[in-house]
């Protein structure tokens, strides 16, 4: 007679054991996913999805920064189109006074005087809106450290020529300024410069009052044209930061896949692996229990 | 044939059962003891002498039973491949325990690991960007460029005291390889000796065994057994345990490289597998190649930020200097203390008075997401370490499955079955009680002799 592989007591139980603490393994790792809601703790998880999910809130960050640049972005575009709507009412009032100077018959060099004077005014007031500041920044000095981008006293320009952009997206920078000379005209011959020769010949040379007249209306087209580019560049800032939005959401969602847990097949899984369990503890406590002594007298 | 023959023949019936019995119950004692090899009485029927003399009258076969021998039931094939096996085994543990430590420094994806770090970095470059003046951005800057440095200091520091935990541990464990020898090569001659004077030496045998599968699961190596049926220990081709002598390792550390060499001689010895194998790999190749990785992430990271800080101006005009200094990981410091001295501009200042434009700082914020990035070079490392990790563990996990086959096999030819015993203590109790029997029949045939033959008219 042949006997087969011959199993032993220890080799029963060492095998149950086994089984036992692997069942084990199994239910505590599901436990531990559903508990943090995390497919992964640690990069050897899944070391393929530990990259994607490290890529993603990477690049989720950098959305997140580029919005806050867009909204900084909007608030400066904001003030400059602004301040450059409420200088274009004052222009205008301006050019009423330079076409009503001009009528040579029915005015007296005391009604001159009065306007020569109102000019000096708005004058002051309008290098005062072109040194709006956005969070202590002249918006119209480009990158200058100083305070205003046009002397208050003189009207000289105390700004530079640099540009201020603010990225909004892989290698996508938006410009978020309008220096001085862009919007007021060359310094020497821009808006505050023709606003003193206005004043001057209002009440001394009103015969190049005409000639101003078409100078103001040069600058004033310059204005509007700065202007233009500005809502054009917010409608731009706007539509980007939205696809950014759309973007994060995307993103997100991706990441939520890679490494959240995805709830109903856990917890069938978990509930699968807890009958096997059972099973396991079950079948072990009948196959351990009984041996041949069960049954000698 | 003499008439007492019966008797002597039933007596070593008794004695041989009596025999196999206390083996059986040898046996049923140490169901549980780990290393016990189970035994099985050898039994021999004698018979008449095979050199027949003049005078001797051989009629019959019968001189009873003899136990020749109580054997222990071993397949050597299987104990040599359970020893080769389990000092894998050990040897692949020790490597994934090193790379899971390795790996519970990059707790990643998390919140708070140095991904996170180096995103929170540049996302305070594009504040510096937006608000170029403002100190309080500024400052943001050099604090999160800190924390990364930090982690990078903490990240290094740990994995040098991983390397000198590793090695002192490896020391500890060589005093233990150093002591199994010892205590196999007294065994080697406790053996000799109480074979030589016919004594049992089962129990002595899996001792010894117990301590050949502990000296491979520490070193590896391979074990023999010579003519003269010791067992000798080789590791790396030199001998460990030669019959009754020891040849004991020691541990020299130097230059964070742990060293295993031949105490005699100083010789550098080779561990081949084994957990000493495992760790003293961890040690010399495992840990310092990680740390190398670490180091070309930290100089990656200060090379990238320092080229583009070093072409801004800060916020006194000057030309900007290194933000980092060091280029190891274990040395990378920020190298700035005053948040003016940013270099956040791309524009040299005009007649001395600094320019607040920000290109650099847009620069540096926007590091982050290029190809060759601190970030991506980080990630990669990440990754790598988690399919190490990953193939590691898998590795382990194949190998135990493999011990565990080769211990069953081995268990299935050396371990006690209950039932078994059982069965032979029954079968061996049968016989006891039919060898009593053939006793009395014998006493009684030599009655009707004694007592009852020429008896015949006797009233």
């Amino acid at each position: 007679m042949t006997i087969g592989t011959r199993i032993t007591n220890q080799m029963t139980a060492t095998r149950t054991l086994a089984g036992i603490a692997m069942n084990q393994t199994k239910l505590s790792r599901l436990q531990a996913q559903l508990s943090s809601g995390k497919v992964m703790t640690k990069p050897s998880d899944d070391p393929a999805a530990a990259q994607s999910a490290l890529a993603l809130r990477s690049e989720l960050a950098r959305m997140t920064q580029y919005t806050r640049n867009a909204d900084d972005g909007k608030a400066w575009l904001g003030t400059v189109d602004s301040t450059m709507q409420s200088m274009l009412t004052g222009v205008n009032r301006v050019r009423d006074i330079v076409v009503q100077g001009s009528s040579t018959g029915s005015m007296s060099a005391t009604d001159r005087q009065a306007l020569a004077t109102e000019v000096q005014g708005l004058r002051a007031s309008l290098i005062g809106d072109a040194n709006t500041t956005y969070l202590g920044r002249p918006v119209f000095g480009g990158t200058t450290s100083g305070k205003v981008a046009y002397d208050p006293a003189t009207g000289a320009y105390a700004g530079d020529n640099n540009v201020v952009t603010r990225t909004v997206g892989s290698s996508q920078a938006v410009r978020v300024d309008l220096t001085g000379p862009e919007a007021f005209g060359t310094p020497g011959s821009d808006l505050f410069a023709l606003l003193g020769t206005i004043q001057n010949d209002l009440t001394s040379n009103t015969g190049n009052l005409s000639a101003d007249l078409t100078a103001l209306d040069a600058v004033s087209q310059k204005m509007r044209t700065g202007l233009a580019d500005v809502g054009a560049r917010e409608a731009r800032l706007d539509s980007l930061s939205s696809t950014n939005d759309t973007r994060s959401v995307g993103m997100s969602a991706s990441l939520s896949a890679v490494e959240d847990v995805d709830f109903a097949k856990t917890v069938l899984d978990l509930n699968v692996q807890q009958a096997s369990y059972q099973a396991a503890l079950q079948s072990t406590a009948k196959v351990i229990q009984s041996s041949l002594l069960d049954f000698l007298r | 044939m003499g008439a007492f023959d019966g008797i002597s023949v039933a007596l070593s019936g008794l004695h041989a059962q009596r025999r196999a019995m206390d083996t059986a119950a040898q046996n049923v004692a140490n169901a549980n003891t780990v290393g016990y090899t189970r035994q099985r009485v050898s039994l021999t029927a004698v018979g008449a002498s095979t050199v027949p003399a003049v005078w001797s009258t051989p009629s019959s076969a019968a001189g009873g039973v003899a136990v020749s021998g109580v054997l222990r039931v071993q397949d050597s094939i299987l104990t040599t491949a359970s020893r080769e096996a389990h000092a894998l085994q050990s040897n692949l543990s020790a490597s994934a325990d090193a790379l899971g430590s390795i790996e519970s420094l990059f707790a990643e994806p998390s919140d708070n690991g140095l991904a996170t770090q180096l995103s929170a970095l540049w996302s305070s470059f594009h504040d510096v960007a937006n608000q170029p003046s403002d100190p309080a951005v500024r400052s943001q800057v050099l604090q999160r460029a800190t924390v990364v440095t930090d982690w990078l200091n903490q990240a290094s520091s740990q994995l040098t005291s991983q390397a000198s935990a590793t090695t002192a541990t490896v020391g500890t464990l060589l005093t233990q390889v150093n002591t199994t020898a010892h205590q196999l090569a007294d065994l080697n001659v406790a053996i000799l000796r109480a074979g030589q004077s016919g004594e049992s030496t089962n129990e002595l045998a899996d001792q010894r065994d117990q301590l050949a599968l502990k000296l491979s699961e520490m070193v590896g190596g391979t074990s023999t057994t010579d003519a003269s049926g010791n067992i000798n220990v080789r590791i790396g081709g030199s001998e460990l345990v030669a019959g009754s002598t020891v040849r004991e390792l020691s541990l020299v550390s130097s230059g964070g490289l742990a060293l295993v060499k031949w105490s005699q001689d100083g010789s550098a010895a080779t561990i081949p597998s084994g957990q000493i194998g495992g760790l003293v790999d961890a040690v010399n190749t495992t840990i310092p190649a990680w740390s190398a990785k670490l180091d070309s992430l930290a100089a990656n990271l200060a090379g990238q930020v320092n080229a583009l800080h070093q072409s801004g101006y800060d916020l006194n005009g000057s030309l900007g200097g290194p933000l980092f200094t060091g280029t190891t990981a274990a040395t990378i410091k920020v190298a700035i203390s005053d948040p003016r001295a940013i270099a956040a501009s791309g524009v040299a200042p005009t007649a001395g008075v600094p320019s607040l434009d920000a290109k650099v700082a847009d620069a540096l914020g926007s590091l982050g997401g290029s190809v060759t990035s601190p970030d991506s070079v980080y990630r990669q490392l990440v990754s790598d370490l988690g399919i190490a990790a990953q193939s590691s563990t898998t590795r382990v996990g194949t190998q135990s499955g493999i011990a565990a086959n080769i211990d069953n096999s081995a268990a299935a030819v050396s371990g006690v079955s209950i039932d078994e015993e059982m069965t032979n203590i029954i079968t061996f109790q049968r016989a006891y009680e039919a060898a009593g029997r053939v006793l009395t029949a014998v006493d009684a045939t030599l009655d009707t002799l004694i007592n009852h033959t020429g008896l015949v008219g006797r009233a």
